[in-house]
């Protein structure tokens, strides 16, 4: 049975669908067979951030009508092969996809993949709903923003009421440098503010923004590269290991301190 | 100046008026209940409430002003 994964936040913009097509490609890289679902249903973009959206032959709203059967609507990443999406890139708007529909989805798929990564909306309405509805585990992207940590807190109280195995936490779009001046929230603080288990700081990356323009996300060119195979680590093994984004702008002694009594890698 | 620390504490702030604000009434409930209890007790003149946010914890501040202590044979 499949590990399924819900990445949510709350508030747009954060980062959502590039965290979770990133951890697609970081645990498949390693292995496992991964699927990623785009709950995006009618603002789709998981099939463009991986430079899939020519590829589409059927999606999820095909395979519900039985245009074509589910595996039909899976388009297979070309790098890596352990790698699948699971695209809504037709519809427009929710198509009548109830909860208990995108349930029985997920469930057809469990057997078939190690991973599922659902995508979810931005939001607290009914397609966020629906995508939390088949996950066993939240990831719930946010970054230091107060607006965004706002919404992130309203998303957490929702997910308690769901059954889940975990709620965690990952903050993106960390800004190192101003997180040493103490400008910015650290990610540690930010866990404790939402009262949640961190598990990921991913820094601001320039790249993602311009890879994202031309094609895909590519780990090996992107700074984040190293914060999110250690997110990848921790859902694989249980070893936590938390990217210091602050690394290049302490003094050599600060580093020397944080090494031997900090926490951070 | 420390940005993250006052913006630590601005969010706390806003999370807990968000959390309060999202069960309707809940000040009022909770006052009400603890006024029954307390009336137990003493002559209740006045009841303020009042919920903090300090560093992890929220902290309740009750402030009563009494007129008169129940004698203890009144206390069922």
């Amino acid at each position: 049975m499949a590990r399924k994964i819900v990445v949510t936040s709350g508030k747009g913009g954060v980062g959502k669908t590039s965290i979770t097509a990133s951890l697609g490609i970081a645990i498949s890289s390693k292995g496992y067979s991964v699927l990623m679902i785009d709950a995006d249903i009618g603002l789709n973009n998981l099939d463009v951030v991986m430079g899939l959206e020519n590829r589409i032959m059927y999606d999820l709203c095909d395979a519900l009508k039985n245009r074509c059967t589910l595996k039909q609507a899976l388009v297979q990443d070309d790098k890596n092969l352990n790698l699948y999406i699971l695209p809504s890139q037709k519809a427009f708007s929710t198509e009548n996809i109830s909860s208990a529909v995108f349930k029985s989805v997920l469930n057809k798929l469990d057997m078939m993949f190690d991973y599922i990564l659902i995508d979810s909306p931005a939001g607290i309405d009914v397609g966020f709903h629906r995508a939390v509805c088949g996950a066993n585990e939240a990831i719930v992207v946010t970054t230091s923003h107060v607006s965004s940590i706002r919404d992130a807190d309203k998303v957490i109280s929702l997910l308690n009421g769901y059954n889940l195995d975990s709620i965690n936490v990952i903050v993106n779009r960390a800004r190192g440098d101003l997180i040493e001046k103490g400008e910015m929230l650290s990610g540690v603080q930010v866990a404790n503010i939402l009262k949640k288990f961190l598990i990921g700081v991913v820094p601001e990356d320039d790249y993602i923004t311009i890879l994202g323009q031309v094609g895909r996300i590519d780990l090996n060119q992107s700074k984040s590269r190293k914060s999110i195979n250690l997110i990848a680590n921790y859902l694989l093994s249980g070893q936590l290991s938390i990217y210091d984004p602050t690394k290049g702008y302490k003094s050599l002694l600060k580093r020397i301190f944080t090494r031997f009594g900090g926490v951070y890698e | 100046m420390n940005e993250s620390k006052i913006a630590e504490e601005r969010i706390k702030k806003l999370l807990l008026s968000d959390k309060i604000g999202a069960y309707s009434g809940f000040i009022e409930m909770l006052k009400t209940d603890i006024y029954n209890t307390l009336k137990e007790y003493m002559e209740i003149k006045k009841i303020e409430l009042n919920i903090e946010p300090s560093n992890n914890d929220f902290v309740l501040s009750i402030q009563v002003n009494a007129i008169n202590i129940i004698s203890p044979n009144s206390i069922k």
